[in-house]
């Protein structure tokens, strides 16, 4: 019997520590793997002082919740520049780490808070190692939050370059970002293979200077969170809207609060918005106060007059009785959104999906056969969405028939797993 | 009793740099024991001329030459004067400054009311058997005396006076504050002793000081032909030798530990001066040795900033873990002089070979290691001996591929009086790219951010010379000694992104010290430079530029 393979993920956080999609697509690949007999599966998080107690800066690396398998990355004195670590003990930690398991795979899924110099680390110390790297946003390519979104103009930036990323992030120079790309294509040309769960961020990453013929896409995945029976939704109208995600910026929920506002100001008020999610502290002063005074003015309304109710903050466990509540999932994201796994979690409870018409959002979700496109940042067009979203009979269930089953973990893994065993390595 | 004179050149010739300080203490031979420098340049006025006018060294000189044949130690004039113990009245001398180090050196400034009564000679016994004895200094401008003293300014009433220990870095430290007070002697043979306790500076800090002093002493007039008849009356030799003092009194003060995989001897030895904060070391080090051929060579970093060491060396323990090429820090306190770093880094290679780079030097190719060897494995070696590359600026422009000499002329104002015509050499960067193409060629010189060079060339050249106020023209200096002895620098299309923005750059030489560095660049290799040297296509041995 042949030895298991060994797979190292790498996730820039734990799904029990921080919110974001990356460390849960993580965390379901490991889930998974660990389910497989020819796998020996093992997970390192990063974590930092916003972890609280948890967080152990002179330990450099540690257990973590006495989980089998599964490691933290202590995050102290981090480069958020070049995305590299200062501290030398974390460092020497996971070279260790590395020598203790041995693995045979090492796959990261991003660099942010792990440190992209941990790439050429494991290629210095296990050179045989095959290492795999999954893009789960434009961090390599954009120094301002890795959206690609124009912060002069908030509009979507199809491409880097020193003097752009500059009037972008303008404390920095345009040497600067020159040196950052240099310092990070000398961590990833350790990479064997690149992986994006959406096909348009390939062509981001080929226009960057990445070799097409070393990025695949693999899809994310995720485990069923349908814990009981799906009750079919009441007859009539489905007039129920739901927003799941962060309350920033990029995830465009003012969007839908302006569409409220211009429905509301035409007289049309037959429907209900759920905002669920939270983190409104990340977002800008400007859209913080605006979904703040929409929030108040909406507390202040008469019970009967009210559209949109703020649910706060949910965990997985809680998905389904809080879309369940709704008819439809829209998605306004003002930013590429590079897969959406809310998307998948709307499909797994049969809501079609009303999302905006750029990046992964208009990739997944096809316009008029299973769900609705609006133009991304133009609360009118969403206006008309969701109007008609009320008012079209049949719209619902033409589009719930035909929604997509969503990519399951399994699914995922198999996709990886492919490119664990593919013979293309650089390793020497 | 036998006097030391200094030695002055107006005309430098670089061979005698190193020996300024041993030559002041050679001459003490043979002297008639009736011979007394001072009173022989009072008796002689002519003499005393001769000496400031920098015709002849010293009335020693004189006396060696013609003196001891004309017999003038026994003419009248001599004898009145060394048989007379109480002299005239001295003229007025005041003290702006009087610092000293516990190595020996010495700054005095002032000035004296010597209209009537010419000051000849100033002498400050730092110990028992040492004493700095100037017999000729430049006299600077006054504004503030000439107002004071209601006269025309038409009379030069201040002195600036440096001096390097005697004895240089060997010479035992003295107590400064049990110097003599120093002593003004006039042509008349009045002599003033001015008692002052004196400040207590280090080198360096005298060093700044004198050279905050040039700006000042110039009077405004940035006309190089005032400031360097300054620095030419022994000024300008005596910081260059302070300043190479200083750079060797570090040099046993370094602490050098090793990390990575250990070689007996590298092909090469890349050498990085941090002038920068130590957080660049990794990815500089990363982006310079990830390449093919890199494992081939051993890299060495100097910290000269003591607020980095223990930054840098966390760096070096990261680089270990993260790189794992074979790594020399060198923590070495004591700034960011000239040749400072790179001597302790020659000191510490394994390697015929140095490849000095500054931190703001990248190459722009993965696999530069690989080529640098091929090239030093297949090119002449006078192609190979002293080399430089293509630096590029990150906008893609090409930013320098080695110097060149061209004539500036300009007009320069003086107050009330026409503009003056000041016609100089200027040093340049080649910045276009060569009608055919990135090809070898050798030039006047190549820039030190990146310098490749024979190791025994090094040393046949002297290295780094020490003498320039921070880092300047020491690499042009450098390549115009190995051009007067046939071999110029060449560059080779090796392309480095070249990163001169990014702050924190080495930093920029005080105003005295760019002063002074151009002064030591000029005085030194002017004649060379004139007029072969001079244009886009000099002549040089191996071809045109």
């Amino acid at each position: 019997m042949n030895a298991p393979c060994k797979v190292l993920l790498i996730s820039l956080g734990h799904p029990d520590l921080v919110p974001g999609g990356s460390p849960v697509v993580c965390q379901e690949l490991f889930d998974e793997l660990r389910t497989r007999d020819d796998i020996e599966c093992h997970m390192l998080a990063a974590v930092d002082r916003e972890s609280g107690d948890v967080h152990q800066p002179k330990e450099g690396i540690t257990g973590f919740d006495g989980r089998d398998g599964v490691y933290l990355l202590h995050q102290t004195d981090h480069d958020a520049w070049l995305h590299r670590n200062n501290e030398p003990m974390l460092v020497e930690s996971f070279v260790a780490l590395l020598r203790t398991i041995e693995p045979d795979v090492v796959h990261f899924h991003h660099f942010l808070s792990v440190g992209a110099d941990l790439i050429g680390t494991v290629r210095r110390t296990l050179p045989s190692c095959r290492i795999l790297f999954t893009f789960h946003e434009f961090a390599a390519i954009c120094a301002a939050d890795g959206h690609m979104v124009r912060r002069t103009d908030q509009s979507l930036c199809e491409r880097a370059s020193p003097v752009r990323c500059h009037q972008c992030v303008p404390q920095r120079s345009t040497d600067d970002f020159v040196l950052r790309k240099l310092w990070l294509e000398q961590q990833l040309r350790h990479v064997d293979r690149f992986t994006c769960p959406s096909h348009f961020m390939i062509e981001h990453y080929v226009n960057w200077g990445l070799p097409r013929d070393r990025i695949s896409h693999v899809t994310n995945g995720q485990r069923s969170r349908v814990v009981r029976p799906i009750l079919a939704p009441p007859d009539g109208q489905r007039k129920r809207f739901g927003f799941f995600g962060q309350l920033h910026d990029d995830k465009g929920v003012h969007v839908l609060l302006r569409a409220v506002t211009l429905l509301r100001e035409e007289g049309f008020n037959g429907f209900r918005a759920d905002i669920n999610g939270g983190g409104i502290q990340h977002a800008s002063h400007p859209i913080r106060r605006e979904i703040e005074a929409f929030q108040e003015a909406e507390r202040q309304r008469p019970p009967a007059e009210r559209i949109v109710s703020f649910n706060g903050p949910y965990s997985l466990d809680q998905i389904q009785s809080r879309m369940m509540r709704v008819d439809w999932a829209i998605v306004p994201s003002v930013w590429w959104e590079i897969f959406g796994l809310v998307i998948s979690e709307a499909w797994m409870f049969g809501r079609p999906v009303i999302c905006s018409n750029a990046g992964g959002m208009a990739e997944r979700v096809t316009h008029e056969v299973d769900g609705l496109h609006f133009e991304m940042g133009d609360p009118a067009s969403l206006a008309a969405a969701i109007k008609r979203a009320c008012l079209e009979d049949g719209l619902w269930q033409r589009l719930h028939d035909a929604l997509p089953e969503p990519p399951s973990r399994a699914a995922m893994a198999d996709g990886y797993l492919a490119l664990y065993q593919a013979e293309d390595a650089l390793a020497s | 009793m036998a006097v030391r004179p200094r030695i002055v050149r107006t005309v430098i010739d670089h061979e005698d740099w190193d020996d300024v300080t041993r030559d002041e203490i050679d001459d003490d031979d043979d002297v008639d024991s009736d011979f007394d420098e001072a009173t022989y340049l009072r008796a002689f006025p002519d003499i005393a001329e001769a000496v400031r006018r920098g015709t002849l060294a010293s009335g020693l000189a004189h006396f060696r030459l013609a003196g001891r044949t004309e017999g003038r130690l026994e003419k009248a004039e001599y004898l009145a004067l060394s048989q007379t113990h109480a002299g005239p009245a001295s003229p007025q001398v005041a003290l702006d400054t009087l610092t000293i180090s516990p190595s020996g050196s010495t700054l005095i400034t002032g000035w004296s009311d010597d209209r009537f009564d010419q000051l000849t000679e100033v002498d400050l016994e730092t110990r028992a058997d040492s004493r700095h004895n100037w017999m000729a200094f430049p006299r600077l401008a006054r504004g503030d005396v000439e107002r004071t003293l209601e006269t025309p300014a038409r009379h030069k009433f201040g002195f600036l006076l440096v001096a390097a220990p005697i004895g240089g870095n060997a010479a035992p430290p003295i107590d400064p504050r049990a110097a003599n007070a120093p002593v003004f002697r006039f042509a008349s043979g009045a002599e003033t002793r001015l008692h002052r306790v004196p400040v207590v500076a280090s080198d360096a800090d005298l060093r700044d000081l004198a050279l905050a002093a040039l700006p000042t002493a110039a009077a405004g007039e940035l006309d190089p032909e005032v400031i360097y008849s300054i620095l030419d009356q022994h000024v300008g030799v005596q910081i260059a030798a302070i300043n190479r003092l200083i750079v060797d009194q570090q040099r046993s003060r370094r602490l050098i530990s090793r990390t990575g995989p250990s070689r007996g001897r590298y092909r090469g030895t890349i050498v990085t001066t941090l002038r920068a904060g130590a957080d660049q070391i990794v990815p500089r080090l990363a982006l310079t040795a990830g390449g093919a051929g890199a494992e081939d060579y051993e890299f060495v970093v100097v910290v000269t900033n003591a607020d980095q060491f223990e930054a840098a060396s966390r760096a070096a323990r990261v680089a270990d873990a993260t790189l794992g090429l074979s790594l020399t820090l060198i923590l070495q306190p004591g700034g960011d002089p000239a040749g400072f770093g790179e001597d302790a880094a020659v000191d510490a290679a394994r390697s015929d070979r140095l490849i000095f780079m500054d931190h703001n030097v990248i190459p722009r190719d993965l696999d530069w290691a690989a080529h640098h060897t091929a090239l030093l494995d297949r090119a002449p070696i006078t192609q190979t001996r002293l080399f430089g590359g293509m630096l590029y600026r990150p906008d893609g422009a090409l930013s320098h591929r080695g110097y060149y000499f061209d004539r500036e002329t300009s007009l320069l104002t003086r107050p009330n009086d026409v503009p003056y015509q000041a016609n100089t050499v200027r040093l340049n960067r080649l910045v276009q790219p060569s009608r055919s193409g990135p090809r070898p060629g050798p030039v006047v010189g190549v820039p030190g951010a990146f310098l490749s060079i024979d190791r025994r060339w090094y040393e046949t050249l002297g290295g780094f010379t020490r003498h320039y106020s921070r880092a300047a023209f020491e690499d042009i200096d450098l390549c115009l000694r190995s051009l007067k002895l046939g071999f110029p620098a060449w560059v080779h299309p090796l392309p480095m992104w070249h990163f001169e923005r990014r702050p924190p750059s080495r930093p920029e030489p005080s105003k005295g010290g760019a002063i002074l560095n151009a002064w030591l660049l000029h005085r030194q290799w002017d004649a060379m430079i004139v007029p072969d040297l001079i244009g886009l296509n000099p002549t040089l041995p191996g071809g045109g530029n």
